[in-house]
């Protein structure tokens, strides 16, 4: 069943785009990523432009991630201190990130600071990610894992502003997830994403946040980071098609309701290791386009906004 | 636009044929393309009469093209071994569908200096670069560009040339259907009839018409434009709310 999308402008199958929304709220719900940075090539893939992509992937992600919230909500696995501190980090971070976005593209290098930033961002932490993990998983089937301390103790803990972050079971300096938040802030502002597959490894290495808790907390942060992406979007751009954005959310809440009962399920290292892999993955897809030879050397945009 | 319409009419007032009265009528299946929820392209009928004044082999060109767009072209270049956008060129003026239907294959029509004059073809369409003091002529140093821009349009379905024939019913009447894809711009469309006899333009003709968004989908297209903010603000509440229909049911469920 076709329908015509008037943002995007063009005719899709009905059942294709809720396909879409399934798989990709399934994986939202599963890992707490906001799913930016899976759905938004997606809809590139299908004929979008790719302005209405970001800006309804942005929309598609802050309805999935409401709901992912809930539902952890019940199970109690979202640390609200936390994601206020990290979603005032990223604000920031993301103001400064969009200054810097602009002097990029000035500079005529943004695609080349986007394009190798991702890719080592995703290579790196998906490779961390898995050999720890990976490793993690080995040593309990061996049963030789002995039991790790909650956290170990740094100079990171030695900051002012310390505070209670009773769900992370953390007393930590407010600064240092505020830092955190800021930095992701940062690049998701430069390469055009929330932020969450970065945001995940970063509250589970640098922070040292149980996994369970990571996700929903991640997913809280995910809402108002693409809550401003999405009005800004549609404020700037006019690049918000509201229908195409309702079909993928009628896929994506059920998906995201089924990825976070499979998340509650799995084992924290088990979850890592897919995680990782999903990041890996993307990174490789990202470096062959970037090291292959395109089929087309041109590509067409319009100039002053959409008419 | 009047300018082009007065250098047609110019062009007719000169051209050596235009002695001969031929008469030429024409109009439109429609005057206005709707797109709906269910649009998934449209097709439109050009059809007219040609009353011959005096011998000779009448052909019947059809230009169809859309709004007028500014466009920026890239190309992608391999630096230290990765493929970037590169090199960027701004285009004014380059129409958003264009598409000829002709009785023959134009080579063979062989009225080169009208086809140059009212870009008749798609060799002969004209894309001029943006530069500081408005549109440009088109230069010689970047006929790649403007390659690109033909390759991608045509890949598109919005250029097409020539798209379909021009077919005579009997002596006089001729027709030619032309097919939007769903892709279509929204904007004034132009048609643009013109008569050729042994290779000299003898009659032309032109009709506008509309592809315009309506219901649903004009209702959404408007607000987004007209109300931004609102919009945003709109598309954010819609986004939290399903989202927590969805919880609410899933947990009942």
């Amino acid at each position: 069943m076709q329908i015509y999308l008037p943002i995007a402008e063009l005719s899709v199958d009905v059942f294709l785009l809720l396909g879409l929304g399934g798989a990709v709220g399934f994986l939202s719900g599963l890992f707490g990523v906001g799913g930016g940075f899976l759905i938004t090539p997606l809809l590139i893939f299908i004929g979008v432009p790719a302005p209405v992509a970001v800006g309804t992937g942005a929309q598609q992600v802050v309805a999935t991630s409401v709901s992912g919230v809930i539902a952890h909500w019940r199970r109690g696995t979202v640390d609200v201190p936390m994601g206020l501190v990290l979603t005032a980090g990223g604000l920031i971070g993301s103001g400064l990130g969009s200054w810097a976005f602009a002097a990029l593209r000035k500079a005529g290098t943004v695609d080349v600071v986007v394009a190798i930033s991702y890719v080592i961002f995703l290579g790196t932490i998906g490779s961390l990610m898995f050999i720890e993990s990976a490793g993690a998983l080995w040593k309990q089937r061996r049963g030789t894992a002995r039991r790790r301390k909650l956290h170990q103790h740094s100079w990171l803990h030695g900051l002012p502003l310390k505070l209670r972050f009773r769900k992370s079971r953390l007393y930590i300096s407010a600064l240092v997830p505020m830092s955190v938040g800021f930095l992701i802030g940062i690049l998701s502002a430069i390469m055009g994403v929330g932020g969450g597959f970065i945001l995940v490894p970063a509250m589970i290495y640098i922070l040292g946040m149980p996994t369970q808790v990571v996700i929903g907390t991640s997913l809280f942060q995910v809402i108002f980071v693409t809550s401003s992406v999405t009005f800004l979007q549609a404020w700037a751009n006019q690049s918000v098609d509201i229908l195409l954005a309702m079909i993928l959310l009628v896929g994506s809440v059920v998906g995201a309701q089924f990825g976070t009962r499979v998340s509650v399920r799995l084992k924290g290292e088990q979850l890592r290791v897919l995680l990782s892999l999903l990041v890996l993955a993307v990174g490789i897809r990202l470096a062959a386009d970037l090291l292959a030879a395109p089929a087309e050397l041109y590509s067409l945009s319009l100039i002053g906004g959409r008419p | 636009m009047t300018r082009r319409a007065a250098l047609l009419f110019c062009a007719l007032l000169l051209a050596p044929a235009a002695a001969r009265a031929d008469s030429l009528m024409t109009d439109l299946s429609q005057r206005l393309i709707a797109i709906t929820s269910s649009f998934t392209g449209s097709s439109i009928l050009v059809f007219g009469a040609v009353v011959p004044d005096g011998p000779g082999k009448r052909d019947v060109v059809v230009v169809l093209r859309g709004p007028d767009q500014s466009i920026r072209v890239r190309k992608k270049e391999r630096v230290f071994g990765i493929w970037v956008n590169n090199e960027a060129l701004a285009f004014e003026g380059v129409p958003a569908f264009y598409a000829v239907a002709a009785t023959r294959p134009l080579a063979e029509i062989d009225a080169g200096a009208d086809f140059a004059r009212h870009q008749i073809g798609l060799d002969d369409l004209k894309l001029r670069e943006r530069s500081a003091n408005g549109a440009e002529e088109e230069k010689p140093e970047t006929p790649d560009f403007r390659a690109a821009i033909r390759r991608l349009k045509l890949g598109q379905g919005l250029y097409a040339s020539p798209m379909s024939p021009v077919t005579f019913v009997g002596p006089n009447l001729f027709r030619a259907e032309f097919q939007f894809p769903s892709n279509v711009p929204v904007g004034s469309y132009k048609a643009e009839i013109y008569l050729f006899s042994d290779g000299d333009l003898v009659g032309a003709n032109s009709s506008a018409l509309f592809v315009d968004k309506t219901g649903l989908e004009r209702w959404i297209y408007k607000s987004a434009m007209n109300y931004p903010a609102l919009y945003g603000l709109a598309a954010i509440a819609i986004a939290v709310g399903i989202g927590w229909t969805a919880a609410l049911v899933f947990r009942k469920a």
